[in-house]
Parts: C-alpha cells; sequence; structure tokens
C-alpha cells in the first residue's frame, strides 16, 4: 500500500535527523569550542557582537558585516597574525556568551560601567562617547532644567538610561516620573519625530549615525549632556593575559596613527 | 460448542456473576434474559474476552478460553486466543463499526491482519455476507450514510466473515422498529441453520418469544431458569 | 527607498532559510515524537505516567524564550553533563522538546475522545493492540485533532523569531539590522507581511488537509 512506503521514507528521514543532531551535539563547532589551551596557542578567537548595532558593528547593503569595532578588531587580527572570527549574539545575552566560552570578546560599543566589571574583565578604553539629549529642530527645550515635565524616551538597557538614572531627581522630574524605554533607537527617533516624546537620550555614536542617515538638520543636541562613557573591550575575568595583550595592542594603534584612520572613516561628522 | 462452567465475575464487592454454568450445541439460538444489571452483558462480555472471569471456566470447541489451574483463573496462551477470537463473534448494541471505512473496508480489516486468506479469498467471503445480508449495494458507503438497519447487517457481515462458530448479539432489537425486527429475526435463523450457535442478549420478551430455542434467565447474577 | 530593499530582500531571504528551517524541522520531528510521548503519558505504568507528565509540565509551564536560552546558556552550569549544545542543535531541542510536549497533550485527548467500543470491536476481531491504534485509532484521532493541531503549526512560525536569543538571524533579524542600518521602520512592516503571506499559505494548506478528513462524519 502507498502508506507503507510514505511511512518508511517519513521514519527514515527522521532517524537520520535525530542521528545528525545526536552525533553534532558531542562536539562543538570549533567556533564554540571554549577556550581551555593558554592563549599563545590560539589562532582562532571569536568576537561576539550584536550585528544590527549601527555603526559599531553592523550589516551594509551587501549585507556584510561592517563599523568601526569591525575595524578596529580585524586591525588587531592583523597585529597578532591570528583569525577573528565575528559571531552575531543577542545583546542582552552577552555576558553569557562570553562566560559560557562561546566567545572570547564582548565587541559592540560596550559601555565601561562599575557594574559590568564585576562580571567582565574590561581592555582599556578606546574610544570616549556621550550621553546626548536630542530634540527637534524648533523646541523650546534647550537645558537639562528644560526638561522637567517632558515626555522623555531613550533605549532600554542602555548606557543612556543608566546615565539618567544616575542623575538624583532627574528622572523623577520628567513628565510622570517617567522615563519611557524603547527597544531600539530607531523607535526612540520615531517617537521624537512622531511628536510623542520632546526629548530623547541617546549615546552619542547612535545618535549621529541615525541623524546622519534621517538628515542632521532636522535634529538639534543640546549643548549639556548627561556625562560622557567609555567603550572597552569585554573579556572572561580569568583571561588576564588576553586583556593585557589587548591593551598593549590598542597603545600601538593608537600611537601609530591607524586608530584615528578608522575613526575618520566612521565619524568624520564629528 | 460451548462450555461455561462455575463463572464468577465480581466487581469490587459486587458478585455481579455467581457460579454460572451452562452449554450450547452447534446452531442453537439461545436467549438470555433478565433485569438490567442482573449481569447479562457481563457474561456475553466474558465470553467474548472483555472482561477478566475471576473464576469458573469457559471452553469453546476444543480449547479453554480460560480455566482454573491451581485455583488462579489461567487465560489460554496468545495463540490460542488469537484462535478463539475467531470462533465467537460480537455484534455490539451499538454495532462499533469503523467510522472512517467503507462496509468493505471494515469488512477487509480483520481477516486482512491474521493474513491467513489471500486479498482474493477476502473479497470473494465478504460479497457473499453483504449479499445475503443485502448490504450489496452499501459496500462502498460509510456507516454514516448507512441506515440503523443496515449498520447492524454491516456489523453482523464483518462478525461472521471470520467464520465463527458462536455468534454474540448483544440487545438486537433495542435500536430497531418493527420491521426491521423482522428481519433481524430472519437473519438470525438464517445463521443458526448454518450450524453457528447463536447467543441472544436481551429484555425484549416479544422478540425472545419470536426466536429462542432455549432462554436462560440471570437473576442477581444466577441462572434462575434453562429450558 | 530602493536602497532599502537592496538590502532587505536577500537578507530575509537568508533569514527565510532559517525561519522555514526551524519551522520545518520541528514539524518533522516533533509530530510523531508526539504520539509516543502521548502514548507514555497514557501508560499504565505509574511511573512512566508520572515522568512523561512531568515532562509535559515543564514544557508547557515555562517560555520556549527561556527553555532556549537553558538550554543553551544554562547547560555550563551543570557541571555533569559533559558536553553543550551548539547554537542551531540547541534552537532544534528547544523546539522540538516545546512542541512535542504540546502536540502530545492535544494526542491524548484525541486518543481518549475515540469510544472505547472502537476499542472493544477490535479487540473481539482478534486485532492487536498495535494493529488497532494503527488502523482503527489513529486515523480517527488525527481527524478530530487536525483543528488543535493545525493551531499550534500557525503558532509555530512566529515562535521561530524566538532565535534571536542565541544570535541567530531569521527574517525578524534581517527586519531588524537592515532597519538599523537605515535608520528605518518599513523592514519591520516588510517582514510583518511576510509572516501574513506565510500564515495565509499555511491556513490554507491546513484547511486542506482537514477537508481531506471530511470524507466521513
Amino acid at each position: 500500500m502507498k502508506l507503507s512506503n510514505k511511512k518508511s521514507i517519513l521514519l527514515l528521514l527522521l532517524l537520520s535527523l535525530i542521528i545528525g543532531v545526536l552525533s553534532g551535539c558531542t562536539s562543538k563547532t570549533s567556533a564554540e569550542t571554549p577556550v581551555e589551551e593558554p592563549n599563545a596557542e590560539k589562532t582562532t578567537y571569536i568576537v561576539g557582537l550584536d550585528d544590527t548595532f549601527a555603526p559599531m558593528g553592523f550589516r551594509d547593503e551587501k549585507g556584510n558585516l561592517v563599523g568601526f569595532d569591525v575595524d578596529l578588531a580585524n586591525e588587531v587580527a592583523k597585529r597578532w597574525g591570528v583569525t577573528f572570527e565575528f559571531q552575531p549574539i543577542e545583546w542582552t545575552m552577552k555576558e553569557n556568551e562570553l562566560n559560557a566560552g562561546n566567545i572570547d570578546f564582548i565587541w559592540n560599543g560596550y559601555s565601561i560601567t562599575d557594574e559590568r566589571k564585576e562580571k567582565v574583565n574590561f581592555s582599556s578604553p578606546y574610544l570616549e562617547v556621550s550621553q546626548l539629549l536630542v530634540t527637534l529642530t524648533d523646541s523650546p527645550i534647550n537645558l537639562i532644567a528644560d526638561m522637567k515635565d517632558k515626555v522623555v524616551s531613550t533605549q532600554g538597557e542602555s548606557s543612556a538610561l543608566e546615565a539618567a538614572y544616575s542623575q538624583p531627581g532627574l528622572v523623577e522630574s520628567f513628565k510622570n516620573g517617567e522615563l519611557i524605554e524603547f527597544p531600539t533607537y530607531n523607535e526612540v527617533f520615531n517617537d521624537l519625530e512622531a511628536g510623542r516624546s520632546d526629548v530623547v537620550i541617546a549615546d552619542e555614536v547612535l545618535a549621529r549615525y541615525y541623524m546622519k542617515n534621517k538628515g542632521a538638520e532636522k535634529y538639534k543636541v543640546l549643548e549639556e549632556d548627561l556625562g560622557s562613557e567609555e567603550y572597552g573591550v569585554g573579556l572572561r575575568k580569568d583571561d588576564t593575559e588576553l586583556c593585557e595583550k589587548l591593551n598593549a595592542t590598542f597603545s600601538e594603534i593608537k600611537k601609530d596613527g591607524t586608530f584615528d584612520e578608522i575613526y575618520s572613516k566612521w565619524f568624520s561628522e564629528n | 460448542m460451548l462450555k461455561v462452567e462455575n463463572l464468577s465475575k465480581a466487581f469490587g464487592k459486587t458478585l455481579v456473576l455467581n457460579n454460572i454454568s451452562f452449554d450450547i450445541k452447534n446452531g442453537e439460538i439461545v436467549c438470555i434474559k433478565g433485569k438490567s444489571g442482573e449481569g447479562k452483558t457481563t457474561l456475553l462480555r466474558c465470553l467474548n474476552s472483555l472482561e477478566v472471569a475471576d473464576k469458573g471456566s469457559i471452553r469453546i470447541k476444543d480449547k479453554y478460553l480460560f480455566r482454573e489451574v491451581n485455583g488462579k483463573i489461567q487465560y489460554a496462551s496468545k495463540e490460542d486466543l488469537k484462535e478463539l477470537r475467531q470462533e465467537i463473534g460480537l455484534v455490539f448494541q451499538s454495532f462499533n463499526l469503523f467510522p472512517h471505512m467503507t462496509v468493505k473496508e471494515n469488512l477487509y480489516l480483520a481477516p486482512k491482519f491474521l493474513n491467513k486468506m489471500s486479498q482474493k479469498e477476502i473479497e470473494k467471503r465478504a460479497n457473499e455476507l453483504l449479499l445475503n445480508l443485502e448490504l450489496e449495494d452499501k459496500k462502498d458507503s460509510y456507516p454514516y450514510q448507512l441506515s440503523g438497519g443496515q449498520r447492524q447487517r454491516a456489523a453482523i457481515a464483518r462478525a461472521c466473515m471470520l467464520n465463527p462458530s458462536i455468534l454474540c448479539f448483544d440487545e438486537p432489537t433495542s435500536a430497531l422498529d418493527e420491521e426491521t425486527r423482522g428481519q433481524i429475526s430472519k437473519i438470525i435463523r438464517d445463521l443458526a441453520a448454518q450450524g453457528i450457535a447463536i447467543i441472544i442478549v436481551t429484555h425484549d420478551n416479544a422478540f425472545v418469544e419470536e426466536i429462542a430455542q432455549r432462554t436462560i434467565t440471570l437473576s442477581k447474577g444466577s441462572i434462575s431458569i434453562n429450558y | 527607498m530602493m536602497k532599502v530593499f537592496d538590502m532587505l530582500i536577500p537578507m530575509t531571504i537568508e533569514g527565510m532559510r532559517i525561519t522555514i528551517g526551524v519551522f520545518l524541522l520541528t514539524l518533522i520531528i516533533s509530530l510523531p515524537l508526539s504520539i509516543i510521548i502521548a502514548k507514555l503519558r497514557m501508560s499504565k505504568n505509574k511511573i512512566v505516567s508520572k515522568v512523561t507528565g512531568i515532562y509535559i509540565y515543564i514544557m508547557r509551564g515555562t517560555p520556549l524564550l527561556l527553555q532556549l536560552m537553558f538550554i543553551f546558556f544554562g547547560f555550563h552550569y551543570i557541571p555533569v553533563i559533559g558536553f553543550a549544545f551548539g547554537r542551531y542543535q540547541a534552537i532544534l531541542v528547544a523546539f522540538v522538546l516545546n512542541y512535542t510536549a504540546y502536540f502530545a497533550e492535544i494526542f491524548r485527548g484525541g486518543i481518549n475522545a475515540i469510544d472505547i467500543g472502537q476499542i472493544e470491536a477490535s479487540t473481539v476481531l482478534g486485532l492487536s493492540k498495535r494493529f488497532t491504534f494503527m488502523k482503527v485509532i489513529l486515523p480517527q484521532v488525527l481527524k478530530n485533532v487536525m483543528p488543535s493541531i493545525g493551531n499550534e503549526v500557525i503558532t509555530l512560525v512566529k515562535d521561530t523569531s524566538l532565535v534571536y536569543i542565541l544570535g541567530v538571524a531569521d527574517i525578524l533579524k534581517a527586519a531588524k539590522s537592515v532597519s538599523n542600518t537605515y535608520s528605518t521602520f518599513i523592514p519591520y512592516i516588510f517582514v510583518g507581511i511576510i509572516y501574513l503571506i506565510i500564515t495565509a499559505v499555511l491556513t490554507r494548506f491546513l484547511n486542506n488537509i482537514e477537508n481531506k478528513f471530511n470524507y466521513y462524519r
């Protein structure tokens, strides 16, 4: 009967799938092997990043991975004579990925904070960015004081968010005492343009990229900002050697002008 | 043909069948009467191995369905059980036809499983039965397309496919009207004429009058009359 | 605007491989597996039944997102286990475990709903338990459970977007990528429409199957 042929094919498919999955399980791909050997012997490192984070690490129109952090990382790899593989990760899981050994670096506009220092090792800072306050061009808001009772939004889980909450009384002074959070700055700026938000707090790097895309003349960046922070590369706590090596290479790159080249490629506006 | 000895069955604390003994010969039509809940259906189910007995024995032809060995009930081996199930058939009160199969597929299923007859033989036997039961034109119909009487005849045909020597009926007239009652009487008599022993569980007294050669009355789990 | 789609379309096609891949693989493995699990759940052996019940309870009682995270990241914290899943294996394992549990409960309900007379008729005809299940019970169960199964299948399409948590790129992530590169919301609308199209095609397909089962009532 026809059914028994179909059934046996399906059964075979099933079995081969299960076998495939199971055999795959016993060996992680080389990209996922945890760092066990001393660093000196490694030839491949995994750089973890959110590949949708423009302009630090994102996809260009052809789908290639590009960005400031990508260029910087590739430069380091070149100098070490090793391969860096870029592994897209979900940003909220970055420390998990690092500690599970799936990635060796968190390298994606990763702001250095005391909180994070408890979980990871940071390289020396390689970029300083401010938390900007942005409004539409014709907004009456010019000072932080003007933000009282206004609708303010920012990206969730961001340094901008932390910066806002770190200023005593600031968030409470906003309308309804709340700071509205959106998943990405696209939605944040969207809210600004729609007139629902009066002012947004944004990481400088992201804000400038967004405004460049949309036409910087639409926006006004306030003179005051909510402080600045530094980006660093995150490493596992026990990867101290690797960290030192990275710091040394960063120094080199800054001293010989390569850093400035990469910087001007991505942040020419500034 | 069928010999029941000292059959007892309890459900929990209730003794539903109490020391039942009787036998049935080829071609006999026996009606089992009794009020509801007096054990008729349980008896039928024990005969067809739908219930496990507590005591006694049932012998069908030359094999024991079960008997007591050292005080414990021992059922027939898997092989023997298979044979015995072919020897005794049951037409359920609600027929229990397979709704997702046509009438002829309903008939083909068991013989196909038992794999003793070729496809041709199975089809031939099915056609014979359907012809005799006036269901020939319905063989490609689904049970939902049949009337009550037709469904019953289909159920009978299905039970007969395996050439049972004993055929049981559970309340065969409960779902039918006067006219179809007459039909089922004829069918049963025809079957008996072929040598099949018929056991009918019923509380339809008129039907009993019509068809019974012998009547067993169950009262509170025991046989009160046996003629 | 054109450049948005120049990037969006190829990335969406790439993402579809994951979206459709996870969808199909999960179904192919879960559906047959769930029938087995359903039978285990209905087993007369109290231990088997209980253990299966606990598995079903856990998988239905926690979010699939959490299960993905646990299976990929959490194993790292359990010292006993000597291996860890790769990204794609973790996805497959989580999805299959999760959906098998849901399907199993649907099948269990469907099997229980079959009139016991069907089994008794089969017994009396001398059919084996396995033959009865395959030829008498299961076909009827499939007809009954199709709507519920169909529901879960539609849900599965959307659940595939959860793979983002392991950094894997499905069509929703493609939208995010393009959206962030060009600072526009349009990719999300595009991908939303893609989901709708997939669902429409699927619904049609499921309806066809349901109709095929209407050859009897």
